[in-house]
């Protein structure tokens, strides 16, 4: 899979919901290489930005998660950021360090 | 790829309407409004699934058969990795699960814990294939100094039997297994949470507790999270609230947080924490954190 090992640097933030919207209206299909690297822009860009995943563990922490255990069916280090069943979904993996408080 | 997508909506779908799944669902709801006293009482609940094989090896059967039409997992069974049982929770309401488990005879003897936990649950397994997987009944007995874990000896399951256990005294641990053993296993959280309780193997003797609280093991990565990110005061109004959660590790975790985020606003709540918390472990957390705070705190104008 040529080029899918780049790292982007350059890449123009881009907010939750327009890379949610981006991805429903491209099509979210990843099955081939160059769906992957169609997608690797818009994700870069979501990567950028470096505030959409605070805000939504802050959103996350002030229901005590409510949301997140009644409709996200993987474990606690999963944040499941956006599911549209039977397409695709998102989510954020929090893997701890050995020596972070949470994995002692 | 559209294909098997649009096959495991399909399945997960017709899954879902079937008539027995919506009963058992209606079921297991029923008891969020009308709880059971024990383990028994929840045996009693599911008896007319339990009591009928048939219906109990077709409804495996058909978990099987709509996992196997979905490979893209649409129908959400939701996978339960243990240490010893694998499983797949067939159905989920807010209080109870229902899990087609699969124990692993070659890798369950090197699985064995150091600690046995007492989940705040009750529960009820059918066997559905025994594989000659021997189980140890483990019950808790009061002591002078602590309630102590004591385990009976080990026996063998046979296929079809039904065991319930009430985790707030009692647990099944596995031992051995000559084969692959399949366990229809049904859950029920018990309402308000006990703390979970993990005691020695050997000993009996209880080693550590925590709330087990699904929801709280997913807010304890994210407490660090805006700090990290360089927002932690954002997040103060939030570690205030969590910093008299009912979980021990969270309320200390969140204070730490907290302590960040505006250590002004949360030493006069550090300080309550020290005298105050119900959780030993917490108190002295807070007592040790207090005296390193105080000698930097601001004093009060002189004049």
């Amino acid at each position: 899979m040529p080029g899918l090992n780049r790292i982007v640097t350059d890449a123009q933030p881009i907010g939750f919901d327009e890379f949610i919207a981006r991805l429903d209206e491209g099509g979210a299909a990843l099955d081939c290489a160059e769906a992957v690297e169609a997608r690797a822009d818009l994700l870069a860009r979501l990567s950028a930005n470096r505030d959409f995943l605070v805000d939504i563990a802050l959103t996350a922490l002030k229901d005590e998660c409510a949301q997140q255990a009644a409709a996200n069916g993987y474990g606690g280090q999963v944040m499941l950021l956006h599911r549209d069943e039977g397409r695709f979904f998102v989510r954020a993996n929090f893997w701890p360090g050995l020596d972070d408080p949470v994995a002692r | 790829m559209a294909r098997a997508r649009a096959a495991g909506v399909t399945s997960a779908a017709a899954w879902r309407a079937r008539v027995d799944v919506q009963a058992l669902v209606a079921a297991l709801t029923r008891l969020e409004t009308e709880p059971v006293a024990d383990a028994q009482g929840f045996a009693a609940v599911l008896q007319p699934w339990l009591t009928d094989q048939r219906w109990v090896s077709a409804f495996v059967a058909q978990g099987c058969a709509t996992l196997r039409d979905d490979p893209l997992a649409a129908v959400q069974f939701r996978l339960v990795q243990g240490r010893v049982v694998h499983g797949l929770a067939l159905l989920a309401t807010a209080m109870a699960d229902v899990t087609l488990g699969w124990v692993d005879s070659l890798t369950l003897p090197l699985a064995r814990d150091p600690y046995i936990t007492l989940l705040s649950n009750l529960s009820v397994v059918c066997v559905i294939r025994a594989g000659g997987l021997m189980v140890q009944h483990r019950q808790l007995h009061p002591a002078p100094d602590g309630d102590r874990l004591h385990s009976l000896p080990p026996r063998m399951v046979s296929d079809g039997e039904i065991i319930a256990t009430d985790g707030r005294h009692e647990c099944l641990t596995m031992q051995s297994a000559a084969s692959d053993a399949v366990l229809l296993r049904f859950n029920l959280r018990l309402t308000p949470p006990l703390p979970e309780r993990a005691y020695d193997a050997d000993s009996g003797r209880l080693i550590k507790c925590g709330m087990g609280d699904d929801k709280v093991s997913r807010m304890m990565p994210l407490l660090s999270v805006p700090r990290l990110a360089g927002r932690a005061a954002a997040a103060a109004i939030h570690l205030a609230q969590l910093a008299s959660h009912p979980d021990p590790i969270l309320r200390w975790t969140a204070m730490r947080e907290w302590l960040v985020a505006d250590v002004w606003a949360a030493v006069p709540y550090l300080r309550t924490m020290a005298i105050d918390d119900p959780d030993a472990g917490v108190r002295h957390a807070a007592a040790a954190t207090l005296a390193i705070l105080q000698p930097t705190e601001p004093q009060p104008c002189p004049a």
